[in-house]
């Protein structure tokens, strides 16, 4: 099957708060997502990245309406999300799944793993007997069937990451978002479970919104990747034309950062580096959000926010001197 | 020891037959189960391993960082002078000033309710004889050689007012206060954003380089070791598996485990990664010989006697694969 | 053979990772029963177990047990009034003339009795509380916990005579809080000053365990509110509430023997322990020994042994299975 399955536009959410120093109680506002729209088809991978306060699990939650979005569409197969009712909404809950990033939070303790993965089907009240699909997707994620009775606490964290996604595949859902499902595992696991998720994705036809900040991994599974800096959308590419010709600033200085695996190619490459750190999403820079740390930023960057769109570099990307540097 | 992976300068650094184990209440953990590592000065040597593989506690041991139930066997000399069963008073004289170590959360080592220049002057003032106001002009060079913009007004700021990698670059200045012949970088980046790492390991090399101290970097970021060291130690199951220069390491290793890390490697679109199948074994028990053969495809009757098996040379490397010789086709 | 240097050609199959042969482990342990396990080997609170039960089942059989009813003067002796104890009245008797021995399995019947009670309605109450306020969060949240404070701030022994008056002054509390002096009245009273804690800890719990991805994974699936609570919060917030709920059995009993000293407590005609303690002020002036010891070893060993009881219990559900 082809085609958009999901369809994000100009989302939005802001996280509101108050500090209080004990007279005097301020009011503030979290800009976690700014405006994000982007498109998933059917099948494919989007690779999500970002660093710290990028906004990116945000985004994948606003998706799942797990966080009510502050404003902006979500639409899945053409029905709007944001404004759907509980009960519709539950009902779609059933193509659209999630994995997280904590093997050792993600699953409740006190409940033996086949309940675990058969809950899904018990909260929509699938009849029948769960146990035979219990061990089928036991089986589908490289575990054993007799391990349906033990407790997680056996398990070590890249099988309960198997577990995971077992679970959010009961339902036979057609979107998965994945929200960092390998970034606390160790590498050698790592691997195993994203040939798992390549595996499933090819033989079920499934939609990922990958969410990393390990830009290798995503390179490895996305077919598209979008790059996200405090809450917007900088630049959005194919896989191969975001690592070997990205054409924003932070893009190039996020890939120049990115340790390579080959002595060589470290010592002869051009390192980008940026200086201070991210801003705050409390108090984001005006205009561009990059310029405080942009090599190239002017006196443009500060007052007009530049638009996602391609300046003639084949891709959108959000800079008012967007240059193609080939990378590595 | 063959050539390629022995340090040009004296060690600063000397481990020797490093071993420790835990007791614990279904019994002893042998954590680290005798581990070599020479490093000279100014040298950048990466120490490289999973979850279990004891490479952190290594550092913590020859630190005097564990607590007492540990028991500590073997050899860690920094400049001659022996550490392992040293008394605490005098292991608190050498911590900080002759061999320092910097983690990976810099939050939990920093004092919340002191200011972060009294923090690096107390480092200076422990071990030396400064007075207080020299002590405090010495931080803000500390703080300023590690890329801390405004040192003198950011001294009077606590930790909470500093990002993550601003702390870990406060860490860094207050490891290296007193000029110490070794540093120990025990993951500083892992928790940090890519960028911030860049920055931060930028800020290691630096130190190792203007004041020619010799660093061992612990970490499970390949990445990270083909950036900054120019030799490679791979731990696995409390042993070092294999010894290399970095790019002799990348090229061609010498051990499958080696190999595994690898392979497992994201990389570009469409190649299959190559997990390593099963699990870190349990280091209550751990295997006899190899302590890697129960994942690994080549292991033989040979790699399941007795004693796990040590570093020998191959090469410009050192291998503790006992098959490496019929494992490698190209001539040596 | 296979050249180490070039990766396996054939990709090694998804094997299911041994955990069993790498750990030993054999048959499947629930964190319920790992919990069991641990407190098992908790010698003290095993200990305290057998005393407490000891100390329950004697009480519990006290109308079997018991050589004298509660109220009843000793036969066996010539001058029953203040006897020491001796072979025919274990205990010694007091002023009246009554069996200490008894009194003191008929006290604890009593006193048990509150202890139990008064944990069980609290921690329901508390837990409640707790509960309600972590998950609505908010205003709710303040609101509730501002309550819990004030009920903490309230000075137990000013509005006990109060509260203590209440059921003479107006007949329709009698019926619903218990008459004065009586034993539902008691309990009522301690319950309205022990839930708090049980409160404000099962809204930390919550809290915490809102937070966990489990929690959000269920969302995600698509469960109700309701299932989450039952299915979810509960049973990871059990193990809490039970040993807070200990800890209140000790505060409880102890509370009622203090009350009962004082005068505001149970009914003198009813044996409770602190009853027991009501002439013990001019007990220790007069010589009269037994009165003291009696009574009070009795509180001494039931109190402490709960108190052991909880701490072998949170050490058995604490630390959560090293992991998560």
């Amino acid at each position: 099957m082809t085609g958009v399955m999901l369809e994000v536009t100009d989302l939005v959410k802001n996280f509101y708060g108050k500090s209080s120093s004990g007279i005097r109680t301020t009011k503030y506002t979290v800009q976690a997502v700014s405006g994000v729209s982007f498109e998933l088809d059917q099948g494919k991978t989007l690779g999500l990245v970002g660093e710290s306060g990028s906004g990116k699990s945000t985004v994948g939650r606003c998706v799942l309406q797990l966080i009510k979005p502050t404003s902006g569409s979500v639409k899945y197969n053409g029905a709007e999300l944001t404004t759907m009712g509980a009960g519709q909404l539950r009902g779609l809950r059933r193509e659209m799944q999630i994995v997280f990033q904590d093997p050792y939070a993600s699953l409740d303790p006190r409940m033996t793993v086949g309940s675990s993965i058969a809950e899904p089907l018990k909260i929509h009240g699938i009849p029948g007997n769960h146990e035979h699909k219990v061990r089928n997707l036991l089986d589908l994620v490289g575990l054993s069937p007799l391990h349906a009775k033990r407790f997680p606490h056996e398990f070590s964290g890249g099988q309960r990451q198997r577990i995971g996604i077992a679970r959010a595949l009961a339902l036979d859902p057609k979107l998965l978002v994945l929200d960092e499902p390998v970034s606390a595992l160790d590498v050698s696991i790592q691997a195993g479970v994203m040939n798992l998720l390549e595996d499933i994705q090819n033989e079920l036809g499934l939609g990922y919104l990958f969410i990393a900040h390990d830009l290798s991994v995503v390179r490895h599974i996305s077919d598209m990747v979008a790059v996200m800096y405090l809450g917007k959308l900088v630049e959005m590419a194919s896989s191969e034309d975001i690592f070997t010709q990205p054409a924003h600033p932070y893009t190039q200085a996020l890939l120049s950062a990115v340790p390579q695996p080959d002595p060589a190619t470290e010592r002869e490459r051009r390192r980008v580096v940026l200086t201070g750190d991210v801003p705050s999403p409390i108090n984001p820079p005006s205009g561009c959000r990059f310029r405080t740390r942009c090599p190239k930023a002017a006196d443009i960057c500060a007052t007009e926010e530049p638009a996602l769109a391609d300046p003639g570099v084949g891709h959108p990307v959000a800079c008012h001197f967007a240059e193609v540097k080939a990378m590595v | 020891m063959s050539n390629g992976s022995e340090p040009s300068t004296p060690h600063v650094l000397e481990i020797r037959d490093l071993r420790v184990s835990f007791p614990t209440d279904d019994g002893m953990v042998q954590a680290v189960r005798g581990v070599d590592l020479d490093v000279g000065a100014g040298e950048l040597v990466g120490v490289v391993g999973e979850s279990g593989s004891g490479k952190s506690v290594t550092f913590l041991a020859a630190m005097g960082l564990l607590p007492k139930r540990a028991k500590i066997t073997g050899s860690v000399k920094v400049a001659g002078d022996e550490l392992v069963g040293v008394p605490d008073r005098q292991m608190r004289k050498v911590r900080g000033k002759k061999i320092a170590m910097i983690f990976q959360d810099p939050l939990s080592a920093l004092n919340p309710v002191h200011k972060i220049g009294d923090q690096v002057a107390e480092m200076v003032l422990a071990h030396t004889d400064m007075s207080r106001s020299n002590a405090h002009d010495r931080a803000i060079d500390l703080l300023d050689m590690v890329g801390i913009p405004q040192p003198r007004q950011r001294a009077k700021q606590y930790p909470h007012e500093f990002s993550g990698g601003m702390r870990q670059r406060v860490m860094i200045a207050m490891g290296v206060a007193n000029d110490p012949e070794v540093l120990i970088a025990d993951e500083p980046t892992t928790a940090l954003d890519v960028t911030v790492q860049a920055q931060i390991l930028e800020v290691i090399q630096r130190v190792q380089h203007e004041m020619n101290t010799a660093v061992v970097f612990i970490t499970h970021d390949l990445g990270v070791i083909a950036r900054i060291a120019s030799r490679v130690q791979v731990m696995y199951a409390g042993r070092a598996v294999e010894r290399a220069l970095v790019d002799d390491l990348f090229a061609h290793p010498a051990h499958p485990y080696t190999t595994g890390l690898l392979t497992s490697l994201p990389g570009r679109v469409g190649t299959r990664l190559i997990p390593i199948t099963g699990a870190p074994p349990n280091m209550l028990k751990p295997p006899s010989g190899c302590a890697f053969r129960p994942r690994c495809a080549h292991a033989a009757a040979v790699c399941a006697e007795g004693d796990p098996p040590p570093l020998r040379p191959f090469g410009t490397q050192e291998t503790a694969c006992v098959r490496i010789d019929e494992l490698t086709q190209v001539a040596r | 053979m296979a050249d180490i240097l070039t990766p396996l050609d054939a990709e090694p199959e998804l094997e299911p990772t041994n955990t069993d042969a790498a750990e030993g482990l054999v048959g499947s342990v629930s964190p319920g029963r790992m919990a069991a396990r641990r407190f098992l080997h908790h010698r003290l609170a095993m200990l305290s177990l057998l005393v407490l039960l000891f100390v329950a089942v004697v009480c519990i059989l006290a109308p079997l047990l018991a050589p004298y009813a509660e109220n009843q003067r000793v036969t066996a002796l010539a001058k029953p009034l203040t006897h020491p104890p001796s072979q025919s009245v274990h205990f010694g008797t007091d002023s009246i003339g009554r069996d200490l021995f008894s009194r003191v399995m008929w006290g604890g019947r009593v006193s048990l009795f509150i202890g139990i009670a008064v944990a069980l309605s609290s921690s329901i109450v508390g837990t409640l509380v707790g509960a309600f306020s972590a998950l609505r969060g908010g205003f709710i949240d303040d609101v509730l916990m501002r309550v819990t404070d004030v009920f903490i701030a309230l000075p137990l022994l000013v509005f006990l005579p109060l509260i203590a008056q209440l059921p003479t002054r107006q007949k329709w509390a009698a019926s619903l809080i218990g008459d004065k002096g009586s034993v539902r009245l008691m309990i009522t009273v301690l319950s309205v000053f022990a839930w708090m804690p049980t409160a404000r800890i099962v809204r930390g719990v919550v809290l915490s365990l809102k937070e966990k991805e489990f929690i959000e994974a269920a969302r995600a699936m698509g469960a109700k509110t309701r299932r989450i609570i039952l299915s979810h919060l509960i049973p990871n917030a059990i193990g809490t509430i039970v040993v807070t709920a200990s800890f209140t059995v000790a505060g409880a009993i102890g509370t009622e023997a203090t009350l009962s000293y004082f005068g505001f407590g149970i009914d003198p005609q009813q044996a409770s322990w602190g009853n027991l303690l009501t002439d013990s002020k001019t007990a220790i002036g007069a010589g009269y020994w037994w009165l003291v010891l009696f009574p009070v070893l009795a509180l001494l060993v039931t109190v402490l042994s709960v108190n052991f009881l909880g701490d072998g219990l949170r050490d058995a559900f604490d630390p959560k299975q090293g992991k998560s």
